[in-house]
Formats: structure tokens, C-alpha cells, sequence
């Protein structure tokens, strides 16, 4: 038989094993960050290759270097494929040398192109809700953060000021996030979306909600004594509700938060509150 | 001396570094001011409540920094320094806050908004509150994973320093309640920058367990 057989044994059981585990990953493993916006769902895409591409490589790798560990050399034909094989052969080492190259060429696009998707309104609004009415005209919701909890603004309903974030579904989201203090970091896992907040620069985020889901919000930026406790979950955790709810919370928040708009700031996109020493 | 005796040495050295300065770690991550027990009492109508009597100071006169702003708070008719504290589940919380700093004004004006305490009010020496000028608070009382919120206006100037040990000397009392749900800790902070003579007065008492913010732990009674 030929030597070429111990290239083949192992190629056939990680080629079977890569497949398995793809097949997990597709329809078993639930990859974070889910499907609540579309972030989220290039986020979960994104995941999806990357963990498909490297549990390929990764299994074939360990299938190779295990199976070639105890190939023995015995007899005569395994000593010729040791001395033909692993130790210097051109096509072999070209054929790794480019598959390396293309799947960090192909991760880079990737990334490349999730990246502009998540920056660019444009492209943040699936055109399938284009087609159905949507628009590129976006709900503004700003995101203050301060040692050591997070506030939002709602500049389009008169400016109020909440300590609960809600957002509508179905509608392009910015947001527009900045910092009274320290550097801050507004973390919302469901939604995909990770921007920084810090003090004197507004940093702005699209999002796109596709369904009501909870929203956990963290501080993604060690701020402190109390970043750990920054959260938003649980009870106090946000919330993205579908248009009407949207519409009802307003209303309630306007009733609750509208008369402390008289001591609030006129909105900006920064602040530089007194004192700013002490 | 011999390679293997001064290899032992200076293994034995390091090793000895490296105990100590776990220890030093260890002991200063796990340190926490005493826990201050507030017991639950059922009234007639069969509902759980607890009180916390605090007092917030200038400066705490006593301890390892003395001149530091502080919150206290009172345990069988005598203050203590603690920001521990521990209330039973599902029980309604009595608040009364006698404040005695001076007005700072806070960061965020929106923190000088009452929320979260039943019927959304607070009492400042009896009258209802639910807004204030932002310039006016000493401190707050904030407990951000209920989504509690009370301002606590300052003393003027004028009147400042007041001694606490004292209580006919000038202060405001505050009073609000709220209710705990199931077990568990969250913390509690002032959103005042109040933390005299640190950069953005957020240093200091502000980062520290024992003056300006602590734990409240929330146990099944």
C-alpha cells in the first residue's frame, strides 16, 4: 500500500470529525449574541465562521499530530513515509502556507465588513424593512454615563432624562454616548453593541432591533470601585418593546421624568458639568 | 557559600515575598467594615418592615482618615462607621438620613430627582419632595439596582461645620422608604462629587467601602 495512505487515514477522520463539529455549531450550539438586531445577527454570523473555520483547522491539526505520534517505524514502508513526509516536503508545506494565508485574508474581510455594517446606517437598516417603509431617519437616544450608573436621554421627546433604557423595535436606533467622569463603556449584550463613553467626545452607534427582547447593559470599561455593580440587569435591565409600547412608555416616562427637565442641561452631545474640581 | 545553599536562599526569600504579598492582597480584597444588622419587625398588619438611621458628615473625625466626608450609622443610640448593611427580603425599609455637610451639587442634575421610595417622595424635615435644585444636595442616597434616588440637601455654609455628636446643631432630616425584594447584595453610593480635595471630588471616600458608598445586603428573614 502506499505511503500516501497515512496522509489519507487522517485527512478521512478529521475531514468526518470537522463536519460533526460544524453541524454542532450550525444547529446545536446557540452562539452568543443571538438574533435581536441585526448586529446581533452578524455578530452571531461572524461567530458561526470564525468557530467553524477554527474547529476545522484546530481538528485537523490535533488528528495529524495524534495519529503521526504513534505511527511507529517499524516497518520499512512507514520509515519511507517519515523521511518523505515530515520531514521536507515542498507541496505540503506550500498547500499549509496557503491555506493559512487565505483564511486570514478571509477573516480580515469579514471583519472588515461586519465592522462597516455595525458603524453605517445605511447599511444597519435590512433592506427587506426598507422595503416594507422603514426609513433611515433615526430614533436618538443618548447614553450618559457617570460612576457608576448609566442614563439616557430622549432629545426627540423633549429631552427627558431616565435611568431605563427602552427603544422601540423596528426602527433605526443612534446612539449617541458620552461621559460625565471617567472613561465609561456602554455594553448591551443583546444588542450587539459595545461603544465607549467617555467625557468631552460623543461617540454614535446604530442599531436596528428586529424583536422585543431584555436588554442587559453593562459598563465594558473599568471605571472604579463600583464597575463591577454597573449593570443593568434583572429588574433594572432595558428593555426593546415593539412600536405601540414604545409609544406608551413615552408617555409615562414624559408624565414621570418631564418635570425634572427645568434642572436638567440643554441638550448637547457633550457635557462639562460643575464642578469639574474640587 | 555553594550554589545549591545560596540558590535555597534566595528561593526561599522569593517564595517568602511572594506569600506576603498574596496575604497583603487577600486580606485587603476580603476587608469589608463590619456588618450592621437592621432586624425586621412585623406590625399588625402583618407586613415586614426594618429602620436604618444614618447621618452623613463632613468629615469623620476618627479612624484611618479622619478628614474624610462619611456616611454613619446608628446602632443601639451610638453612630458607627460602617456602609454595611443588612435588611431582611420583601420588607418595607424605613429611611431617616440627619444630614450635616454642606451643599457640593451634583454632576448629573437628573440625580437630583426622588425615585424609587414608595410613592416616589421623600420628607425633608416633614415636607414632601420629589425634585430640587441641582445645586443644593450634600449627598445622595442611591441605590442604582432598585432604581433608588434621593437628594440630600445640604446645610448652607453659614452653619457649616456642624458636629453631629450634637443634634440640636443644624442639620436636615430625611426621611423615605422602599421595599427590598428577594436576597441578594447591591451596593449603595452618593452621586454627589463630595469627596473634598480629589480630582473630580470622585476620589477618596468616593472609592472607598466605608465612607460614601457600601453594600446592602438583602437576606431572607
Amino acid at each position: 500500500m502506499s505511503t500516501k495512505r497515512h496522509l489519507i487515514i487522517p485527512a478521512i477522520i478529521a475531514a468526518i470529525l470537522a463536519v460533526i463539529g460544524d453541524l454542532l455549531v450550525v444547529f446545536v450550539l446557540h452562539l452568543p449574541p443571538g438574533h435581536a438586531t441585526t448586529a446581533a445577527n452578524d455578530d452571531t454570523f461572524t461567530g458561526q465562521v470564525f468557530t467553524i473555520i477554527s474547529w476545522s483547522v484546530g481538528i485537523a491539526v490535533v488528528t495529524f499530530a495524534v495519529y503521526f505520534l504513534f505511527l511507529s517505524a517499524r516497518t520499512p514502508e512507514e520509515t519511507s513515509f517519515r523521511r518523505v513526509y515530515l520531514r521536507r516536503h515542498l507541496g505540503l508545506q506550500a498547500a499549509w502556507l496557503a491555506t493559512s494565508v487565505v483564511l486570514v485574508l478571509f477573516a480580515a474581510e469579514v471583519g472588515v465588513v461586519a465592522l462597516e455594517g455595525q458603524v453605517s446606517p445605511n447599511l444597519v437598516v435590512p433592506a427587506s424593512a426598507l422595503a416594507a417603509g422603514a426609513t433611515h431617519d433615526p430614533l436618538i437616544v443618548q447614553v450618559i454615563g457617570q460612576q457608576w450608573q448609566f442614563t439616557y436621554r430622549y432629545p426627540q421627546y423633549g429631552g427627558f432624562e431616565t435611568n431605563q433604557l427602552r427603544l422601540p423595535t423596528d426602527r433605526l436606533i443612534q446612539f449617541d454616548v458620552t461621559s460625565l467622569d471617567v472613561s465609561h463603556s456602554f455594553s448591551a449584550y443583546q444588542l450587539a453593541v459595545k461603544i465607549d463613553a467617555i467625557s468631552g467626545i460623543n461617540n454614535v452607534g446604530y442599531v436596528y432591533i428586529l424583536k422585543p427582547t431584555v436588554i442587559d447593559v453593562r459598563c465594558g470599561e473599568l471605571c472604579g470601585l463600583w464597575h463591577g455593580y454597573m449593570t443593568d440587569v434583572g429588574s433594572q435591565a432595558g428593555e426593546a418593546v415593539t412600536q405601540s409600547q414604545f409609544a406608551s412608555w413615552v408617555s409615562y416616562a414624559q408624565r414621570v421624568y418631564g418635570p425634572q427637565e427645568q434642572n436638567l442641561p440643554k441638550f448637547a452631545l457633550t457635557y462639562y458639568p460643575a464642578p469639574t474640581t474640587y | 557559600m555553594s550554589s545549591a545553599r545560596k540558590l535555597t536562599i534566595v528561593g526561599g526569600l522569593f517564595l517568602f515575598g511572594a506569600i506576603a504579598v498574596a496575604l497583603y492582597v487577600v486580606v485587603w480584597l476580603a476587608y469589608n467594615p463590619e456588618t450592621i444588622v437592621a432586624k425586621g419587625q412585623v406590625n399588625s398588619a402583618g407586613q415586614l418592615s426594618t429602620h436604618l438611621e444614618l447621618a452623613t458628615t463632613g468629615s469623620i473625625d476618627f479612624g484611618t482618615h479622619p478628614t474624610w466626608v462619611a456616611y454613619l450609622i446608628r446602632q443601639d443610640g451610638k453612630w458607627v462607621s460602617s456602609t454595611v448593611w443588612q435588611v431582611p427580603a420583601h420588607s418595607l425599609v424605613h429611611v431617616t438620613i440627619l444630614e450635616y455637610d454642606s451643599q457640593t451639587g451634583l454632576r448629573n442634575p437628573f440625580m437630583s430627582m426622588v425615585r424609587g421610595t414608595v410613592g416616589g417622595v421623600a420628607y425633608e424635615n416633614g415636607k414632601a419632595i420629589r425634585y430640587m435644585d441641582p445645586s443644593l444636595p450634600a449627598h445622595t442616597f442611591s441605590i442604582p439596582e432598585f432604581g433608588l434616588n434621593v437628594p440630600l440637601e445640604g446645610i448652607s455654609q453659614s452653619n457649616y461645620p456642624a458636629d453631629l455628636t450634637n443634634p440640636n446643631n443644624t442639620h436636615v432630616t430625611i426621611n423615605f422608604s422602599f421595599r427590598t425584594g428577594g436576597p441578594e447584595t447591591v451596593h449603595w453610593q452618593c452621586f454627589v462629587p463630595c469627596a473634598a480635595g480629589f480630582l473630580f471630588g470622585q476620589g477618596g471616600p468616593m472609592q472607598t467601602v466605608g465612607y460614601m458608598d457600601g453594600y446592602l445586603k438583602v437576606v431572607a428573614s
